[in-house]
């Protein structure tokens, strides 16, 4: 396959908002790629060289990628001018991509490649993207804004448009991991795309059983890549075998809430496993005789930050093969626990990890046990999955410990151990019906949280994602004022809106709001945004911030469950409040419109 | 085998060749000489090298290829003044270059060779040629570099160009008849060049030797000319800044 075939597929993928009609573009391309070619399509299509917690990045500075330009254009990369110039392109048309493909499509002025206009296909595009990211140390960005030059000297237009994009880091084409694996299913089955209502029985029977397979193979091994090509070469059989691998995240079970303990008591059918609910860091650890890989809840790897925990670990389970759960959690001297930011200070640091570990040593509160040496224990009932990982712990160590855990079939029961937790330091609890299985990848009432806030008198805290921003005037003129929040409509794979936030933020946060945001800026409204107002800026849907609110009310104006509990109005976030960044979630990992509504019938 | 002792400004001048293009290249050894070719990252030009044993003061060698990180090689000729003898040996079981330079030993490691492969010089009829004196080309580059980062070369039956045009100012160079040492351009030629490269390229030519251009319209061009006395020949390749689709 042919890389500009791709791009005119990336084109249409663009222009096109609704998740059936992405899927149905998405067939057409699975159609045309070759079983070997799974990887590389499914890569670009992520804009990406490899799987999220791999960790490898593409993005290419921006600087370097104008220089790339300047070079397409025939002009010197030492001037400055040129640079000057070019950078005002990029502005005008509001992407680097544009600004490729305007300076690779003009008609004056264009530098040759000594060997003509290439026919790149899909593999060698990525083989060379991928030698680009993975191009480190000195001089390396000089390297690789050649490697760029050399793609877009040989490059239509349009392959420079999206070229240009994948190694900026910024493709975004928003196509959501779950409308491939329906695009996947429909494929396979090669009936067309249509929606799930509109099918036979059977028919219907057969695609949501391929799409179930799908799914699980990627919950297991957080790989589209790894499913499509699995797919593509041994068909459903193949799929199915994909179970999980040490070293390989497992995609998280998530939780639900509910307002009142009876109200859990009653989901869980009176029986309901009882745990503190820490503020602490989630923790996806491997040990296997491979060595130990720590991830956090949204798959990146963790393992180089927390050498104490790694070492711990592989001391503790050596010779053994297991993965497990736990919050990552820092205690003080008295062994009370230390808020949530002294652990997430220790994420992303380079230097002084050594004056780290000893300043803020971690202590893992084990919560669930996803494979033993016996192989994935996933599918057994959460107690027999705490007595497997009790056993595995034995007498236990130091800073390895099991969470607190008490099951209970009363409500007195559950607010004497919500009350211990809090006093102890814990932000609430995890209600868990001793019964279930350990989905992975799925929200679902099996896991229940209850927090200290929702006794309150107040709605819950939601995490939403930032779409837009509006220049603040005033004291805080030169400032984003405030910001565009959405809930995210995980059915549709579109974000929409749901408050305009700007309290709760302090001076020294307002002062960084700007540039947090800066790599996050789009052009124009993203496809993936549904908003009726119009921020000064918006933004790809990236950033997840924690917000509370005084209610949920129906609103004119706002987007999310529009028309659903009433015609013409959606649901509304009033007096909402800035509470904490949540980088440790992705945009797709934020509140759903469907909790939303949740809350809002829930709310009394 | 590989063992060789040669002036440093030989090497240097390979080096000075190459090093703007790459980082890396293999070398091709042959009992009558070293080559190489090598095509810079962005695929915009191209040097084919060729240096004969003649241009060494002591040659033996069998047939073998030798990746050399040309980085490493600029820091071992820093240690040389440009008329002294270094002596170069192929170490095969360590896969390292030993230099010696006076009372100094420098071991170097090779890079893979695996996965370099051999540029592939492209095809190409060039109308027109013309021969000309370094120093007059340098002298024109000069000019330009003020004024533009690109320049034009024009061959017009007698006459050869060089012209740069900025958005204010202009510099050209024109020479013709017995100003050039050799002209033939039956048919008009006017290609446009990026000055970064065919500035870097034009360095490395002494400036009392003479250079031949093979030139067409929108075409690359290929410069030609010699090194060591004679007893090396260096070809680039540059691909123009197109004009007009």
């Amino acid at each position: 396959m042919l890389y500009r075939e791709l791009a005119a597929f990336f084109e249409r993928l663009e222009a096109t908002p609704g998740r059936l009609g992405m899927t149905s573009i998405l067939v057409e391309l699975l159609g045309q790629a070759k079983p070997a070619e799974m990887t590389p399509v499914v890569r670009l299509l992520q804009g990406a060289v490899a799987p999220d917690w791999e960790g490898i990045e593409v993005g290419l500075a921006e600087k370097q990628i104008l220089k790339a330009l300047a070079m397409a254009q025939g002009s010197s990369t030492k001037s400055e001018e040129t640079l000057t110039k070019l950078e005002a392109l990029y502005h005008e048309k509001g992407d680097l991509g544009l600004a490729a493909e305007a300076v690779v499509g003009a008609s004056k002025g264009k530098q040759a490649s000594l060997f003509g206009a290439s026919d790149l296909t899909v593999a060698a595009a990525f083989a060379s993207i991928e030698a680009l990211a993975r191009t480190t140390g000195t001089g390396s960005q000089e390297a690789k804004q050649r490697l760029l030059s050399k793609l877009l000297l040989e490059a239509s237009p349009l392959e420079a448009r999206y070229l240009t994009r994948t190694i900026a880091g910024r493709l975004r084409l928003g196509v959501a991991d779950m409308t491939f694996l329906d695009a996947l299913a429909a494929w396979r089955i090669g009936r067309g795309v249509r929606s799930v209502t509109d099918m036979e029985d059977a028919e219907r029977a057969e695609q949501e059983a391929l799409r179930a397979t799908l799914e699980k193979a990627y919950d297991f091994r957080s790989d589209l890549a790894i499913v499509a090509t699995a797919l593509a070469t041994g068909g459903p059989d193949l799929v199915a075998k994909l179970g999980v691998a040490y070293g390989t995240p497992v995609r998280p079970m998530a939780s639900e809430r509910l307002k009142t303990l009876g109200e859990i008591l009653t989901k869980m059918e009176g029986r309901v496993a009882m745990e503190y609910k820490y503020d602490g860091l989630r923790v996806q650890a491997h040990v296997s005789p491979a060595g130990v890989r720590l991830f956090s809840r949204r798959l990146e790897e963790l393992t180089a930050q927390f050498p104490d925990v790694v070492a711990d670990l592989a001391a503790h389970f050596r010779g053994r093969s297991l993965i497990v759960e736990g919050e990552a959690i820092a205690l003080d001297a008295n062994g009370r626990m230390r808020p949530f930011q002294d652990v997430s200070r220790r994420r992303g640091r380079k230097t002084d990890l050594d004056a780290a570990v000893k300043e803020i040593p971690i202590t893992l509160f084990l919560f669930d046990c996803l494979a033993d040496g016996s192989g994935p224990t996933m599918d057994l009932p959460f107690a027999e999955r705490r007595a497997r990982l009790a056993g595995l712990l034995g007498k236990g160590h130091d800073r390895i410990r099991l969470s607190a855990i008490e099951e209970v079939s009363d409500v007195a029961a559950m607010e004497a151990f919500f009350d211990k937790a809090v006093e102890e330091g814990a932000e609430g609890i995890m209600c868990k019906d001793p019964r279930a299985p350990y989905k992975a990848g799925s929200r679902g009432f099996a896991w229940i949280k209850f927090k200290t806030d929702y006794t309150e008198a107040l709605v819950d805290t939601m995490d939403l994602v930032a779409v837009g921003a509006f220049y603040g005037r005033g004291r805080r003129a030169g400032w984003y004022g405030a910001v565009l929040m959405a809930a995210y409509d995980d059915e549709a794979g579109v974000w929409r809106s749901l408050c305009k936030l700007g309290t709760g933020f302090d001076d020294a946060t307002l002062e960084t709001l700007k540039p947090r945001f800066e790599p996050h800026v789009a052009p124009k409204r993203p496809a993936k945004v549904d908003s009726e107002m119009e921020p000064d800026v918006w933004f790809e849907p990236s950033v997840v911030m924690e917000v509370q609110a005084a209610e949920l009310t129906l609103s004119p104006i706002h987007r999310a469950a529009w028309g659903l509990l009433k015609p013409g109005a959606g649901l509304a976030a009033r007096f909402p409040r800035f509470t904490r960044w949540r980088d440790d979630k992705t945009a797709t990992q934020a509140t759903s419109v469907k909790e939303v509504v949740r809350l809002y019938e829930t709310k009394g | 085998m590989f063992k060789a002792k040669l002036k440093a400004e030989v090497l240097k001048t390979i080096l000075d060749a190459v090093a703007t293009l790459v980082d890396e290249a293999k070398i091709h050894v042959t009992p009558e000489g070293l080559s190489l070719k090598a095509v810079d990252p962005a695929h915009v030009a191209m040097v084919d090298l060729s240096l004969g044993k003649k241009a060494f003061a002591e040659y033996k060698a069998t047939d073998l290829d030798m990746g050399v990180d040309l980085d490493k090689l600029k820091d071992i000729l820093k240690l040389a003044g440009s008329q002294d003898l270094i002596d170069i040996e192929y170490k095969e079981d360590a896969h390292k270059l030993v230099f010696k330079l006076g009372h100094i030993t420098r071991r170097m490691s090779l890079v893979d060779t695996a996965n370099m492969g051999d540029p592939k010089v492209p095809n190409l009829s060039l109308p027109n040629q013309v021969v000309v004196l370094a120093s007059e080309l340098q002298q024109g580059i000069k000019a330009s570099e003020a004024v533009s980062d690109h320049i034009a070369l024009v061959a017009d039956g007698k006459a050869f160009e060089l012209v740069a045009e900025g958005d204010t100012d202009q510099a050209h160079l024109r020479l013709e008849g017995s100003e050039l040492i050799k002209i033939q351009a039956p048919q008009k030629s006017r290609s446009l060049f990026s000055l970064d490269y065919f500035s870097t390229m034009s360095k490395v030519v002494k400036a009392t030797d003479a250079v031949t251009l093979n030139l067409g319209t929108d075409f690359p061009v290929k410069i030609e000319f010699d090194i060591a006395d004679g007893n090396g020949h260096i070809i680039y390749l540059l691909a123009p800044r197109i004009e007009s689709e």
